[in-house]
């Protein structure tokens, strides 16, 4: 005999102090009570200590034990005894209940599989024995523990009623190790204690079994059971559509799908692309059984707008044969050159399609939002981004040391921004200025003779001081030119060649390519700014973005906008040991509710208050006054 | 306890109006009633002729048979006289015990019964006194000239108030000295006179009244619905009896109750008066249409 809502204990506990003031109120009830009658002639005089001694005892102790009874009866209701079950016998149980995204999907029958699973996480629930602890994990591809262990059922069967899909692939390794942990937890320390012989536990699947990630690893548990639903039944799904802005042509997106066929044949597809709600055209897509295939198209745009691939498949699943992605403004970024022409300075712009080049004649026309290109001397020192090129003595902003002859760079700090990817950065022209830089400078390259390229770095400004002028023939057909001008346009402003992307993809882990990145120029952070944590290993950028919302992800190199909200349907199937059962177990059925007893405790409790209020209670009363009442109308009896 | 507010309802005195106070014995020297009197008096209705005496009036000499006969006979004529209808009601601290509230005590039903009593009479002309009393008669209110009037006799009603113990001795003998002249006399009480209250009533059927005892009881009265260790307190006199009541114990105090009413109908049937036991459980409607006709034509239809 197990109790499932109270211990023995509590169930004593509970008893005692109510039976105490039920029998409180019982001699208090029976106490000598004050009436006011009209007179005291017809009273019966009986001797007084007969009277005194009558109150002090119990004159109905059969009331008394009824009641007794009937609180205990009802006390027992509540704790819900199970006849057949003990903690010596009790296991845990560990309900994994698929919720991944292809819960969402239906069978061939068109039943949903979350109903399916719902189904059979109830029978297995009402199959347990009461004395047995469950808990109940909702897998997908970041298994939770959604109910701890407990007895009590009803939690058990209102989480599972409430369970809902989630749009990630199911992990089945991550959520049997869960499981494991959580057995292994509970047996040595947490939860209630159990008998020393008790069961290690059993877990239990839910599930179609499709997954990704990590398979289980064998062992891992020393019961499984897998309760199996039907196959998901659903033709094909976008896996994901991104579009990539061209660094090359300003407003030029690379724009790339990738569907799946979940089904059992190949199947041609037409994919539909809208920008902006305005069809742009479409393509068919022919994708082999079960596998993946990709398209790629290249849209242009100036305006932002959303690009949306629709994929005309009428299957079980309509959520995935959608995605939408923003596509934002082109962005640009400004640079005002100053003593140089379109024709002198246009190679070393060719490689920055978001440069937008302006060649002023007089200092006045400059904007402050723009980087300031000084060739050929010049300079106000009022710009807050600048690259000088040779400036003269009286207009460097680096105190300018001489003028030497050409000689071999002797120093060369590769590691600066300025001279990433440049191998051979012997640029030196005939003539060179050379440098005196201030302490906090940067000291990209040094001759024989000093520092010849200085880069300044203040709180709100930023400048590039060359010693030689990159237009000056000699130098501008070099290869390492154009890059050094670039670094250093990409030093000023970090967003110049920063490679956009917008992308829609399932929720899960996100890995981006961050080779060039240190940690400060790293940022992951949700579309309401609230800050994503990240790993930043092996020159990439990982993080875990589970929740339906957009992800902005910014390194030195890319800027990323991601919108994880595409569901992820898992390919791989489990296929279990032989050693894992399967169904529902029968053996608990007869052990589990078929013997409920509260219900019947209840109702014989109160039969029992019932028959003791008519028998003591106010019930005899009444039914004296009804025939009393009777008596006064009748003729016999009135006087 | 103070009297209930409102003691009849409108309809109830629509239905009252008909009914009438009736009498058994015939009182002399009355006239102006609706209910015609086996004594001779003033009236238009040739009842007997008598020998003239002395001291006769001549106006009621038969001359014609004088003439013939040369004998002087007197005419005599059915008198119709107006009767006073006096209501006795007990005040005493008895009376407001019983029932759930104040409204459903023994005073309240009195009370109402009274104002009905009153209305009854006052329809026909008659002239109602209303006397409260307890162990002293208190100050009385005469009511008559109609249905006109029943408004302020409701409102004296509505004005009295429970005070003091049962006695009868004191107030009948007040009550025989304030009204000499006999008539319809309805006590209303539950005649619960630790001295016992036979002797003094007897006082008023012996004086010529026609004697109306209305024992008015709650059902608490007679069947207490207490059980178990009871501290009882005389409404009265504050005296306590503890006692415990079970079932052996109420019945033999029902059957001594019974033994006393029956006591008092007893006497009262000896002594010519009549006995009505009312329950306040009963609806008033009921003792009036129904009770006390049933009895000895107290009231009835016109």
């Amino acid at each position: 005999m197990g109790l499932l809502n109270l211990a023995l204990a509590q169930l004593v506990g509970i008893f005692a102090p109510i039976a105490g003031l039920l029998v409180a109120l019982y001699f208090y009830d029976r106490s000598r009570r004050r009436v006011l009658v009209s007179t005291l002639r017809f009273w019966p005089k009986r001797p007084a200590p007969a009277t005194r001694q009558r109150h002090k005892r119990i004159q109905h102790p059969l009331s008394l034990i009824l009641q007794l009874i009937a609180l205990g009866l009802l006390l027992l209701a509540i704790a819900d005894p199970r006849p057949g079950t003990s903690d010596a016998t009790a296991q845990r149980r560990v309900i994994v209940l698929d919720t991944s995204a292809s819960m969402a999907l239906a069978d061939g029958n068109g039943v949903n599989l979350m109903d399916q699973a719902k189904t059979l996480a109830l029978a297995y629930i009402s199959s347990l024995p009461a004395g047995d602890q469950a808990m109940l994990i909702e897998a997908d591809g970041s298994p939770m523990v959604r109910v701890p262990f407990t007895r009590d059922r009803q939690l058990l069967r209102d989480s599972v009623s409430t369970a809902e899909p989630s749009l990630t692939p199911l992990d089945i390794g991550a959520a049997f190790d869960l499981a494991d942990g959580t057995l292994r937890l509970a047996l040595n320390s947490g939860g209630e204690p159990l008998a020393d012989n008790a069961g290690a536990g059993e877990t239990v699947y839910i599930g179609p079994g499709r997954f990704d990630g990590e398979p289980v690893r064998a062992g891992v548990l020393p019961s499984v059971r897998y309760l199996q639903t039907e196959a998901p039944s659903d033709s094909l799904g976008i896996l994901s559509l991104e579009a990539s802005a061209d660094l090359a042509e300003r407003g030029k997106w690379n724009v790339a799908l990738e569907a799946r066929n979940y089904g059992s044949e190949t199947t041609t597809a037409r994919i539909d692309f809208f920008f902006s709600d305005r069809l742009l055209g479409h393509r068919n897509l022919s994708i082999a059984e079960g596998g993946d295939e990709s398209l790629q198209f290249t849209l242009r745009s100036q305006h932002p707008g959303r690009l949306r691939a629709q994929l005309a498949a009428d299957d079980a699943y309509p959520q995935n044969n959608v995605a939408t992605v923003a596509i934002p403004a082109p962005d640009r970024t400004r640079v005002q050159i100053h003593g140089a022409s379109e024709r002198e300075f246009g190679p070393l712009l060719a490689a920055g399609a978001r440069i937008e080049a302006d060649y002023v004649e007089s200092p006045e026309d400059l904007t402050p939002d723009a980087i300031h290109v000084w060739a050929r001397g010049g300079g106000t020192g009022s710009s807050s981004r600048a690259i000088y090129l040779a400036p003269p003595g009286t207009q460097s902003p680096i105190a300018e040391a001489a003028s030497a002859r050409r000689s071999a760079v002797s120093e060369w700090s590769a590691s600066h921004q300025l001279a990433k990817g440049i191998r051979d950065p012997d640029l030196i022209p005939d003539r060179v200025r050379v440098f005196t830089p201030s302490p906090g400078d940067d000291v990209i390259a040094s001759t024989a003779d000093g520092p010849v390229i200085v880069a300044r770095s203040d709180d709100d400004k930023r400048l590039v001081a060359l010693g030689f002028d990159l237009t000056d023939p000699s130098v501008r057909d070099r290869l390492s030119a154009p890059m050094l001008f670039a670094n250093a346009v990409s030093w000023l402003d970090s967003a110049a060649f920063r490679a956009e992307a917008v992308a829609a993809r399932g929720p899960g882990a996100v890995t981006i390519e961050a080779p060039n990145s240190a940690p400060h120029q790293i940022s992951v952070r949700t579309a309401s700014g609230a800050k994503v944590p990240w790993v930043l290993s092996d020159g990439k950028v990982r993080f875990y973005g589970d929740q339906r919302d957009t992800y902005r992800a910014t390194t030195a190199d890319h800027d990323l906008t991601l919108i994880l909200q595409q569901p992820q349907i898992p390919s791989a199937s489990w296929e279990p040991s032989e050693s894992v059962l399967r169904g529902v177990p029968s053996r608990l059925a007869g052990m589990g509710e078929s013997w409920i007893l509260w219900p019947w405790l209840a109702a014989l409790g109160a039969l029992i208050l019932l028959y003791d209020w008519i028998r003591f209670g106010r019930g005899r009363r009444l039914t004296a006054e009804t025939v009393q009442a009777a008596s006064q109308h009748a003729p016999e009896g009135r006087l | 306890m103070h009297a209930p507010a409102t003691l009849l309802s409108a309809e109830a005195l629509e239905r009252l109006e008909r009914l009438t106070i009736r009498w058994t014995q015939s009182f002399q020297g009355r006239i102006g009633g609706d209910i015609v009197s086996r004594y001779p008096g003033v009236g238009h209705e040739f009842l007997d002729h008598r020998n003239f005496q002395r001291g006769d009036d001549l106006r009621a000499v038969n001359w014609r048979a004088y003439m013939r006969l040369e004998r002087m006979f007197l005419k005599l004529f059915r008198s119709e006289p107006r009767i006073p209808v006096r209501i006795l009601i007990d005040t005493s601290e008895s009376m407001a015990v019983g029932g759930e509230d104040a409204s459903d005590s023994k005073f309240a039903y009195a009370c109402r019964l009274a104002a009905s009593l009153c209305y009854v009479g006052l329809v026909r002309l008659e002239t109602i006194v209303l006397q409260p009393f307890a162990d002293t008669l208190s100050d009385s209110f005469r009511a008559h000239g109609g249905r006109l009037r029943y408004g302020q006799a409701a409102e004296y009603i509505s004005n009295l108030e429970t005070g003091g113990g049962t006695a009868f001795q004191r107030p009948v003998r007040d009550y025989l000295m304030k009204f000499p002249v006999p008539g319809i006399t309805f006590v209303l009480s539950d005649f619960l006179d630790s001295a016992g209250g036979n002797l003094p009533l007897d006082h008023l059927v012996n004086e010529g009244h026609e004697v109306h005892l209305l024992q008015i009881a709650s059902p608490s009265d007679r069947e207490p619905p207490w059980r178990g260790d009871l501290e009882l307190f005389d409404a009265e006199t504050d005296s306590v009896l503890q006692v415990s009541l079970d079932d052996r114990s109420a019945r033999e105090y029902r059957d001594s109750y019974d033994e006393f009413c029956r006591s008092l109908e007893r006497h009262a049937k000896r002594s010519g008066a009549q006995y009505l036991h009312l329950s306040t459980a009963e609806p008033i409607e009921s003792v009036l249409f129904q009770e006390l006709p049933a009895t000895r034509h107290a009231t009835g239809p016109q």
